[in-house]
């Protein structure tokens, strides 16, 4: 019985330390996330196309690289609608519409806002 | 992660009061309807447990609700004789007077080959040896032996044995259960005396100290 407590206090030590660190994590990629997209978002109220295609080109790189570790945190099924919103968005900055590429930056901006949101320990979310 | 952690400590310490307040049998011992209350819980508290997007809210009402249909249920079965064995069911006669009873068996979907395994788990190898054997409302199978193959009791011997009262553990993991000490109504200095005899410097040395009615102390040291 000499280990039940130090085990204990090692489980829950460790978990404690896996969400700070995963929560760190989904919050400053989704940030930088969200920072390229505010950007293309001004590329794309500019009419500068050709530098919104290259944008969105890193960000749908960048983002392949990262969603299977996300997969490990987050729920799959916030990960496959980022998937969807970002090949419509890849579309209409492609074909040059305007309205609908702001529309699905905004989409894909409080996608990845609401992620770190809902990973973070508060009441609302526990209960 | 954490969010997970506590909805799970959340759940079970609730399903722990809730288990607490609904009584103490043991599952094996459930009645009908004990067992799919205990059954629907364990499934109800998964989901919310592991499914963020479910309110605990949610999680918790259908389990509360279960708690009050399941007091409930047991109010009446306890208050009416006649809701207890249509809720409980009947104890059902499976041997009446060394004769197995074919109609009952059939009945309460019990096969010749079960009824020879409890009675086997029961300690009666000999189907020979029973006068009686009823299948519980829990599912248990009580056996009665015939009289000549019971186990003989002083009675039988016209013995009459000392009176043999209740044990009382004086001390538990090193610490005196003062509640004990009175009921057994003696003092500390005759505790004392009689842990000296037992050769105990600490008291934390001890596990288990019980006094039996005649005011005898066993004591059971930890080991060295």
């Amino acid at each position: 019985m000499k280990y039940v407590l130090p085990l204990i206090t090692i489980i829950v030590a460790l978990i404690i330390l896996i969400d700070i660190a995963a929560y760190n994590y989904l919050n400053t990629t989704s940030q930088n996330f969200n920072n390229t997209i505010i950007k293309i978002e001004k590329d794309v109220n500019n009419g500068k196309w050709d530098s919104a295609k290259n944008k969105i080109e890193k960000l749908d790189k960048t983002w392949n690289k990262i969603n299977s570790k996300w997969a490990i945190l987050i729920e799959h099924n916030e990960i496959d609608e980022i998937d969807i919103t970002l090949a419509k968005l890849k579309s209409y900055i492609y074909t040059n519409n305007k309205n609908f590429s702001l529309a699905e930056l905004k989409t894909l901006n409080e996608k990845f806002k609401h992620i770190p949101v809902s990973e973070k320990l508060i009441l609302e979310n526990i209960l | 992660m954490l969010i997970i952690f506590f909805r799970t400590l959340i759940l079970y310490f609730m399903v722990v009061v809730v288990m607490r307040i609904m009584g103490k049998q043991q599952i094996g011992q459930l009645q009908p309807y004990e067992f799919v209350v205990a059954l629907m819980i364990a499934d109800l508290v998964a989901v919310p447990m592991q499914n963020k997007g479910i309110p605990l809210l949610s999680g918790i009402i259908p389990i509360l609700t279960l708690m009050v249909s399941q007091l409930f249920l047991s109010y009446i079965s306890m208050k009416s004789l006649r809701c207890r064995s249509l809720i409980c069911g009947t104890p059902a006669i499976l041997i009446k007077k060394g004769k197995i009873i074919t109609s009952q068996l059939q009945q309460e979907r019990y096969n010749i080959n079960d009824l020879l395994e409890e009675l086997r788990v029961a300690g009666y190898p000999n189907i020979a040896d029973v006068e009686y054997a009823i299948l519980e409302t829990n599912g248990n199978l009580s056996v009665i032996p015939k009289v000549t193959k019971r186990p003989v009791n002083p009675e039988d011997l016209n013995l009459s044995p000392q009176y043999e009262g209740l044990p009382l553990p004086i001390i538990i993991d090193g610490q005196i259960i003062e509640k004990n000490i009175k009921d057994a109504n003696i003092d500390l200095n005759m505790l004392n005396d009689q842990l000296k005899m037992w050769k105990v410097d600490d008291i934390k040395d001890v596990i288990l100290a019980s006094l039996d009615p005649n005011n005898i102390l066993t004591v059971y040291k930890r080991e060295e």
